[in-house]
């Protein structure tokens, strides 16, 4: 076992270096640049955007703008004049950001706790987390109880509250919270009061958790119809047999494989971000910054947001990968 | 049958149950919703004012920001040399005084006496000087550092980089230190700064109350890159302080009781921003009495003009942009003037503010907007006349429609603009039988396209930097930043800018700038359409917004008249 | 429940039917997947048929007629319905029912075109991947991590502004780049679910028994594991149809989707999405121009979410009561 998940994370180094360099690469041919933005207003001056340009080494060939960014570069300090080391992502400098014309790092934008505020990612992994929780305690029992009352009223409800979230997009499933429980039943504001420690985060999670529920409770209802079907089920059925729990356990077991698959990559997607909920609710975590930063052509930033994606999928797949085997002790890792 | 008929009901109770309120509290019946009753004061408190930026700035450090959002928070916390009186004239700021020698050259600066930062340190002539140097320092590389290139003595030698286009590496290898003690700016004593120009440039005074010349402190500055990013460090000398920001969320400013400057006195207590980026969501923050003022979108104007409690909150504003199709003049068939003409003469301006704006903001036939030094709103040469339309086209070296080649109407990509240049294609299929193609292009790289490869035709806008109008006239200079992008150059107009720009004599000066808008408008390179502006709704008990006492300056804080504004709810 | 009896029966009967005829009689029992399958029948008519149903050209413009609310909704004396326009109109003064038949279109088409790529890619990779020695699996795996991690939107800006002049990126109205783009990034979940399926099943004893039988591996593959991962795949379909969608509309909304049209033989002017994009950004002036939209989606979305459900139920062999 501990072989197999030291193979798995020497796996992930070769991962992480395709995606940076492949987010990198196409961020880089995409055209405009992130001196291009706000069409309506004075643009850079030709020779302004010379020197931006030369200060984020934008006009170095792109094999070492790419080992700047990820491994490390001799770099001329503008206070001092010298040539120092400076290392890149695999050091955890994951580069300037261009909007903040250099001033702030990718690392204290995401990761930084300053003023006792707590960091974007804090915000970003809570609400994942919360909304991941909430859909699974949610979405499992709602999905067996559909499955063992399968075609009757209380499966179709179910079938019909979890589909109807996912069929509107989580901008409009937020808005509706909004509408109903803060601007007519008056039970939350509008504008988030982040101080407080709970009752900002409650609709959001609902909002994301919503997506993720129907998900959930469909596979359940689904897997756990499959496997009640299976000859032993079956069989235990038949003879009555006295201990149910056993026929239980079993039957919640095999119906969480796909269940616990779906959760690897929801989970590292939830966590890193989510563009509508932050927006309707004023989160203020990653997902709006890392995608507000493909418009700005923030490279550093596009490219960091890729690699954090990919390492928590990653992270998220290997747990999966280590549940199988405690679900279902035939999947072995040798 | 009687489980088959309640599935079927209690599938609709529960899709009304999500569907209803969402049409119910969105216009559909806005006195059956709670939040119509006009009383409303929500949660508002005395003396606070609570409104919507949208959105966090990227970096709100004086001598490197640059966008709007940017700037607000420049001008809450700093007081310039200069600022703006209600007719957008240059009056003293921080500076008690001004005296400009006979030739023009000479700034001398008076700061008013006993000034101090926010925090109670002395705010002296030194701590502009530092502000300046810092403008002009190559290694601060700021965004704005080119404004002042060839106007303040030495300012481009100095910023060889940014003014010269000299490389980075070149210009740290000069002789900065003798470079910096030439440099026009210079503090005779701590109440006395003095700024030596290179030619006479009427309009320096608007410069000088930008925020480029904020006087930032040294001692700030050297907390690291990013010092700006602390409230606590973030100390000024404007009518506000910045008391509290919540990054991504909220910033606070509380009244800054050592301002002494011509804004001033403040009346209120404490202004808080926030940051909803979504407008939905804003319009519903400002109907529960969360916030107490909000700038609305053309998109909700409809909703908000037939509301019996929000039509009574609607204040008007004037913006501060123009917008205008460019016709690229190196591209067929725009490098003929006739043709630019018969495209100007062929759009319906009218119809596009009321359909599409909901006549927010107003029509525009010349560059300048309303309200600014240089408008001219009599300067109308091609009003809409699709029948002279087509006889300009007639006239021109084309000679009918039907030898145009392919009209290509190039445009920034987004839902919203998809919408409007449908609804111009068709003005161009109606008004002069033209099938246009639409084209829009991803924002960034639209950007981009404008300045490299300009389309054939497309849609950009202007805002203004100061109000003068060599921040505007003078663009369309031959390789001006404007101009670059239509391919424009017209040797008569270069002459007539080049001498508006240094007329020491205001009335002669105002004369050539409008000779040279006038050839602007008659050669076509461009054909404006409309400028912004338009209603904002106010609740009923913030006090001191009007129309009348609104200052172009405000607008551009995005604020209206602020330092008079009360909230008494 | 009776007991020996019916089974008999149900067994003499069986034996001549064929597996289909046997599943549509399962399914055409089940009344909810009816329902969903008349509905998808429904939209499928109205995606074809378009140009004869709608009232109006789904394009044209009308100067002064924007926003018009639906004829039955005359409460405001400033705002009156135009009796022409059944649903009222949009911003721009065009006719909201004639572009909803139209927006069918687009939708079906986005909804299941780029599903068949995402299917086919996903259930082959998933396949091997769970059925392969550890290194193969292991390789495909981190692939799709990589290809779940693909800059898609940055690509799609970058395809569009570069093919913008070309038959490929004007093809169906910039509706293939969409498909492209979607159905290269799509299939990574649904690789993952069949392999995490077919690692279980693998080891059952019905495997290892067709194993030892010496039959080839692509038979067991398809006829004997495939089956059996049916049930979360079409769950996962069923979700990913609004998620297709939804993703076109996000796009549009972002500027990288579909091309806007004015052209009147536009087969393809707009897409249920698109108009659920411009109806949020519109919520408070014109709702309909947002309610109609969701209405028609939520409803697609459910018929085939009823509809799958019953295949799955109507396929299973086991599953002969």
């Amino acid at each position: 076992m501990t072989a197999y998940i030291i193979r798995r994370i020497l796996w992930q180094i070769p991962v992480l270096l395709i995606v940076g360099m492949m987010t990198f690469g196409i961020a880089k041919i995409t055209p405009g640049g992130p001196f291009d933005t706000d069409p309506d207003r004075r643009q850079l001056s030709p020779a302004v955007e010379k020197i931006l340009r030369q200060k984020f080494g934008m006009d170095l060939p792109f094999w070492r703008q790419f080992t700047r960014y990820m491994f490390f570069d001799f770099v001329e300090n503008p206070k001092t004049g010298e040539t120092e080391l400076q290392w890149g992502a695999i050091g955890g400098n994951f580069g300037p950001t261009y909007s903040s014309r250099g001033n702030r790092t990718v690392q204290q934008e995401l990761f930084e706790e300053r003023s006792g505020k707590p960091s974007r990612f804090y915000y970003s992994a809570r609400l994942g987390i919360q909304a991941l929780i909430f859909a699974v305690v949610l979405g499992i029992p709602m999905g067996v109880l559909a499955a063992l009352r399968q075609n009757t009223i209380i499966d179709y409800l179910i079938l019909f509250i979890s589909t109807f979230f996912v069929s509107l997009s989580t901008l409009i499933v937020g808005f509706l919270l909004v509408i109903v429980f803060a601007v007519n039943l008056n039970w939350f504001t509008v504008i988030a009061d982040w101080q407080d420690p709970i009752r900002p985060w409650i609709l959001p999670t609902i909002a994301l958790g919503s997506t993720s529920l129907g998900f959930i409770t469909r596979l359940t209802r689904s897997s756990v119809l499959e496997v009640k079907r299976q000859d032993y089920i079956r069989t235990a059925q038949a003879k009555g047999l006295a201990d149910q729990i056993v026929i239980w356990r079993h039957m919640l077991k095999n119906a969480l494989l796909p269940v616990v698959t779906v959760l690897g990559p929801l989970a590292a997607g939830l966590i890193t971000g989510t563009l509508y909920t932050e927006i309707i609710f004023q989160v203020p975590g990653m997902g709006n910054l890392l995608v507000e930063a493909i418009s700005k052509r923030d490279y550093s930033m596009i490219t960091s947001g890729a690699l954090i994606f990919v390492f928590f999928l990653g992270v998220a797949n290997l747990l999966v990968d280590i549940a199988y085997g405690a679900i279902d002790p035939r999947i072995s890792y040798k | 049958m009687f489980v088959r008929s309640l599935r079927r009901s209690a599938a609709v109770v529960l899709m009304l149950a999500l569907v209803v309120p969402l049409l119910a509290a969105c216009g559909g019946a806005p006195a059956a919703s709670p939040t119509a009753v006009p009383t409303d004061t929500g949660s508002a408190e005395p003396g606070v004012l609570r409104i919507n930026v949208g959105s966090e700035p990227d970096n709100v450090d004086p001598q490197l920001a640059s966008f709007v959002g940017e700037i607000q928070y420049i001008m809450m916390a700093y007081q310039g040399l200069m600022t703006f009186d209600q007719d957008m004239n240059p009056i003293p700021g921080a500076a008690e005084s001004v005296e400009v020698s006979d030739d023009g050259l000479t700034y001398t600066f008076k700061i008013r006496p006993d000034s101090t930062y926010s925090d109670g340190t002395p705010l002296t002539a030194k701590n502009f000087e530092y502000a300046w140097k810092r403008l002009a320092n190559p290694k601060t590389a700021g965004q704005y550092q080119s404004l002042p290139c060839g106007i303040i003595k030495g300012y481009s030698e100095w910023s060889a980089a940014a003014c010269q286009g000299l490389s980075m590496t070149e210009t740290m290898a000069l002789d900065l230190a003798t470079l910096e003690a030439d440099y026009g700016v210079k503090a005779i004593d701590d109440s006395t700064l003095e700024i030596e120009l290179t030619a006479p440039a009427p309009y320096f005074l608007s410069m000088a109350a930008l925020w480029i010349g904020a006087p930032v402190r040294e001692a700030d500055v050297a907390k690291g890159d990013d010092w700006w990013y602390d409230a606590e460090n973030y100390i000024g000398n404007g009518p506000f302080v910045l008391s509290e920001w919540d990054h991504g969320n909220k910033a606070v400013w509380e009244a800054n009781p050592n301002y002494n400057g011509p804004l001033g006195p403040v009346k209120l207590k404490k202004v808080e921003y926030f940051m909803i980026s979504e407008g939905q969501v804003a319009f519903q923050a400002y109907q529960n009495g969360e916030l107490d003022m909000l700038g609305i979108s053309p998109e909700d104007l409809a909703a908000v003009e037939t509301d019996p409690v929000l039509s009574q909150e609607i204040v008007n504003v004037t913006g501060s942009c123009t917008f205008y199709f460019g016709f690229n003049t190196k591209k067929a068939p725009f490098e003929d003037t006739k043709v630019r003409q018969a495209f100007a003469q062929a759009f319906d301006r009218e119809a596009w503010n009321r359909d599409i704006f909901g006549n927010m903001g107003s029509v525009a036939y010349s560059f300048i907007p309303p309200g600014f030094p240089g408008y001219e709103p009599d300067l109308n040469l091609w009003p809409f006349d699709p029948e002279a339309a087509k006889a300009t086209l007639a006239e021109s070296s084309y000679g009918s429609v039907e030898n145009l080649p392919e009209i290509k109407l190039t445009y920034s990509a987004s839902a919203r603009n998809n919408a409007r240049f449908e609804w111009v294609a068709a003005q161009l299929k109606t008004n002069l039988g033209i099938e246009a193609v639409l084209d829009p292009v991803d924002p960034t790289a639209y950007t981009a396209l404008t300045k490299t490869d300009p389309p054939q035709l497309f849609n950009l806008g202007w805002c203004a930097d100061y109000p003068d109008p060599q921040n505007w006239i003078s663009l369309f200079q031959t390789d001006g930043l404007l101009s670059s992008r239509v391919g424009y150059s017209n040797p008569e107009f270069d002459a007539l800018v080049r001498q508006a720009d240094v007329e020491q004599d205001a009335a002669k000066r105002a004369e050539l700038y409008a000779q040279a808008q006038e050839m602007l408008v008659i050669d076509a390179p461009v054909t404006f359409t409309r400028n912004d502006g338009g209603p904002v709704l106010v609740k009923p008990y913030v006090q001191g917004v009007s129309e009348e006492t609104i200052t172009p300056i405000d607008y551009w804080l995005g604020f209206f008249n602020l330092a008079n504004v009360d909230v008494q709810p | 429940m009776t007991v020996a009896a019916p089974t008999l029966n149900d067994l003499n009967i069986q034996k001549p039917r064929s597996l289909w005829a046997d599943a549509f009689r399962r399914l055409s029992r089940n009344r909810a997947a009816m329902v969903g399958l008349v509905v998808v029948v429904i939209y499928v008519l109205i995606a074809i048929f378009a140009p004869l149903i709608a009232p109006k050209n789904p394009v044209e413009q009308t100067s002064g007629n924007s926003l018009r609310p639906p004829v039955w909704v005359t409460d405001n004396p400033k705002r009156m319905p135009n009796p022409e326009n059944l649903f009222g109109t949009d911003t721009n003064g065009r006719d909201i029912l004639s572009r909803l038949i139209y927006g069918v279109r687009v939708s079906l088409i986005v909804g299941l075109v780029p599903q068949l790529i995402i299917v086919t890619i996903g259930i082959t990779i998933g396949l091997i991947s769970g059925f392969a020695e550890r290194w193969l699996d292991n390789l495909l795996m981190r692939i799709t991590e990589i290809v779940a991690s693909f800059p898609d939107l940055l690509f799609i800006i970058t395809l569009t502004v570069a093919f913008r002049d070309t038959a490929f990126g004007k093809a169906f109205n910039g509706l293939l780049l969409i498909f492209t783009a979607l159905a290269a990034v799509g299939w990574t979940g649904m690789a993952r679910l069949v392999r995490g399926q077919v690692l279980s099943l693998k080891e059952k004893e019905f495997i290892e028994a067709a194993r030892a039988l010496g039959i080839p591996t692509p038979t067991i593959l398809f006829r004997h594991i495939l089956p059996n991962t049916m049930a979360p795949i079409i769950v996962a379909i069923s979700f990913s149809i609004p998620g297709l969608i939804l993703a076109e509309a996000i796009l549009t909304f972002l500027g990288v989707g579909m091309k806007p049209s004015v052209d009147s033989t536009n087969a393809l002017p707009t897409s249920l999405g698109q108009m659920m994009s411009e109806g949020f950004s519109n919520l408070s002036s014109g709702p309909w121009m947002l309610l109609f939209p969701v209405v028609m989606i939520s409803t697609l979305v459910l018929s085939f979410t009823f509809l799958g459900d019953g295949l799955r139920d109507a396929l299973d062999p086991r599953d002969s009561a």
